[in-house]
């Protein structure tokens, strides 16, 4: 029996490869959206719900919750911690001081580093608060203490996207944290939004000052499939694609890709479409995988519960159907700039981002709301965010227009 | 002197006699030419607007091309519906054309003969943005004899292709999204020049509007007066030249009150030249 890959592997960045789409729907899937931008110039959008999704409806939000929870990062977090010890953690004399490890929106890099310090045992430190971030100053910030404090231990800084904002007063704090990382005495393991890294990789040399960042690796529709019937209650739900109902998980639930002869399990369409929709990334294929679930009509007065009825069968839509899908074609030049500023920060707070952004507050208020009722974005723990539904649309929207994405 | 039977004769046997021309058809044709050349004027832009804006360079240049095929195309099918095209026919229309031409439309023939130039050349494109003499916008038709150039204060103002055998045609982008922008500081001479420097490329570096692969350039010249900023920066799309100098300028001005940097009062300085 082959080996199979880990699920949770962590690669350096420069070696994270995109799943590819299957062939067919690579095709297709670009004619299908010439075709749409064409139509849309000379027609204008229809609605073109495909007959076999009219008589299915969106499962309630409770049931979804009971099929699957949120994903669990500890896995992820165990895996690093290895990774640590067994290289980085062990060469104390190493000159790389810094290692850094980035990720695109869902995956939750910040969450992950906390386990890990947890973990090891390593000091955590927290962010600056944002009227620090914006305030210039020469002199040596708070915030930057632990830059002398630690000595020889390795201090953890999960999330150094929150050390900087886009403001002409936002990069001067991360610029004195980078230059006294580079030169201090402590070694530092650092977690970063992939959007921000790229950022201060264009205007600070982030990446040529602090060396190469790790990257947990693409989740193709291999790894993707494994996840899923791990997190998934199969034994419960039956879970079916196209007119024709066919399984998406079509062999037995156990762990791993292969069965017992050897042989790969087959991996379903919707599975491969997701993955490389997704660009790998699988907190963005699981939440599009939950969004297209649907019911036969008739049925969601007896989902109002947890899952228990072994025969429940859920169909697994199309993501190229969601309504954030459509809707994406439609962005103007504001709605772009305010997206961009929420991914390249992570969110953020609703009251600062008439700071960040050249329009009035009017202009920003009557999108945000416009896009929150269109499910684009979200208010999460008080911070605006694009959603995980809407991000491949929203990054493939902004990529064509030119302006800056992550690598991933 | 000219006998005037045989001249007749001459023009007769240009012309295709009234019964022989077929006129519903030559009206047909000239009315579905001019249709399909509106057709393609609505619809070439209406397609640059909904691609996505990476593509507006490669499409919005093929409409003066469509146009001039079109007009080529109609002129071939309905010019033998009124004229014999034979070889001596096409000299001696050629012939007169050219007296006419070079007497009655001089300027018109200049023109026309540099919009075609101007489409082989491509001094100018649909989408550029250029200074003809004091005109200063952007492309957005280019017509048989005129180039249609929007100005910033919303005037559509037609130059003659003409222009640009004796004058120099200034392109800022070249077929191209993006276009350097420029917003001056003028500072008294009483300021760290260092820090403004650095200061200033910042607020260049955070404005949303830049192209942040092109790097942002500050440039300081000494004057009788003071010191002269230049910060030079280029926005993601050319169409927001004028939001991104306002955003680098406000916030320029901004910084610079924060670091209590006196700045030049025009009024009270003679001579200030960009």
């Amino acid at each position: 029996m082959r080996a199979e890959t880990n699920l949770w592997d962590f690669v350096p960045a420069p070696d994270f490869q995109l799943p590819a789409p299957p062939a067919a729907e690579a095709a297709r899937g670009g004619m299908r959206r010439l075709w749409e931008q064409l139509a849309g110039v000379f027609i204008g959008h229809a609605s073109d719900e495909p007959d076999s999704q009219r008589r299915k409806v969106q499962a309630p939000a409770e049931f979804l919750k009971s099929v699957a929870g949120n994903p669990d990062w500890t896995d992820a977090a165990a895996n690093l911690t290895a990774h640590l010890r067994d290289g980085w953690l062990d060469q104390s004399d190493s000159t790389q001081k810094v290692l850094s490890v980035i990720g695109p929106p869902g995956c939750e890099i910040g969450r992950v580093l906390e386990i890990v310090a947890d973990n090891l045992q390593l000091k955590l430190i927290t962010e600056p608060s944002p009227d620090e971030l914006l305030t210039h100053s020469t002199a040596s910030s708070p915030a930057l203490s632990f830059c002398e404090d630690a000595g020889e231990q390795v201090v953890v800084v999960p999330r150094l996207e929150r050390w900087f904002f886009r403001h002409a007063e936002g990069l001067s704090l991360i610029r004195q944290l980078v230059e006294r990382i580079q030169n201090g005495p402590i070694r530092v393991l650092l977690g970063c939004d992939s959007w921000a890294w790229q950022y201060l990789q264009h205007s600070i040399g982030i990446e040529d000052i602090l060396s190469s960042p790790l990257a947990l690796a693409a989740f193709d529709a291999s790894r993707l499939d494994r996840w899923l019937r791990s997190v998934l209650d199969l034994s419960e739900i039956q879970f079916r694609e196209g007119p024709d109902g066919k399984a998406v998980f079509p062999t037995s639930p156990a762990a791993g890709s292969q069965e017992a002869d050897g042989t790969q399990r087959q991996t379903s369409s919707v599975v491969k479409v997701l993955a490389a929709l997704a660009r790998g990334n699988p907190a963005v294929a699981f939440a599009m995988f939950l969004a297209g679930l649907r019911l036969d009509s008739g049925e969601p007065d007896t989902m109002k519960g947890p899952a228990t009825d072994s025969s429940t069968e859920l169909w697994v839509t199309s993501p190229f159907e969601h309504e954030v899908a459509k809707i994406a074609g439609g962005f103007d030049r504001i709605d772009r700039f305010l997206l961009h500023s929420l991914l390249l920060h992570r969110g953020v707070p609703p009251a600062l981002l008439a700071g960040l952004l050249p329009f009035s507050r009017t202009a920003i208020q009557s999108r945000i709301h416009r896009l929150i009722n269109s499910g684009t974005i979200e208010l999460i723990e008080g911070r605006l965010s694009v959603t995980l539904i809407a991000y491949p649309f929203v990054r493939k929207d902004l990529q064509s227009d030119g302006f800056l994405t992550d690598r991933f | 002197m000219a006998d005037p039977t045989v001249t007749q004769q001459q023009v007769s046997q240009i012309l295709r006699d009234w019964s022989e021309i077929r006129l519903l058809e030559a009206s047909v044709v000239i009315v579905a030419g001019v249709a399909l050349t509106a057709a393609i004027k609505w619809s070439v832009p209406q397609l640059a607007r909904r691609l996505p804006d990476r593509f507006r360079f490669w499409v919005l240049p093929w409409e003066p091309i469509l146009r001039v095929i079109l007009l080529l195309v109609l002129l071939a099918y309905v010019v033998p519906l009124f004229i014999y095209p034979t070889p001596e026919n096409l000299l001696a229309i050629s012939g007169a054309l050219a007296v006419a031409l070079g007497f009655a439309f001089k300027d018109y023939a200049s023109s026309l003969i540099a919009g075609v130039v101007a489409l082989y050349e491509r001094p100018y494109r649909v989408g550029d943005w250029v200074t003809i003499d004091d005109t200063y916008g952007e492309v957005q038709s280019l017509g048989l004899r005129t180039v249609q150039i929007l100005t910033p204060d919303d005037s559509l103002i037609a130059v003659p292709h003409g222009k640009m055998w004796s004058t120099a045609i200034s392109n800022s982008n070249g077929g191209q999204r993006e276009l350097m922008c420029v917003a001056d500081f003028y500072l008294s001479p009483e300021h760290d020049g260092e820090t403004i420097r650095d200061r200033l490329f910042d607020v260049a570096l955070t404005s949303p509007y830049l192209r942040i692969d092109r790097r942002p350039i500050v440039v300081a010249v000494n004057r009788p007066w003071g010191t002269h900023f230049r910060l030079k920066a280029y926005p993601i799309d050319g169409r927001d030249q004028f939001a991104f100098v306002t955003d680098l300028t406000l916030r320029g001005q901004a910084m610079l009150r924060r670091l209590n940097v006196k700045t030049v009062v025009v009024p009270s300085v003679a001579g200030i030249t960009a």
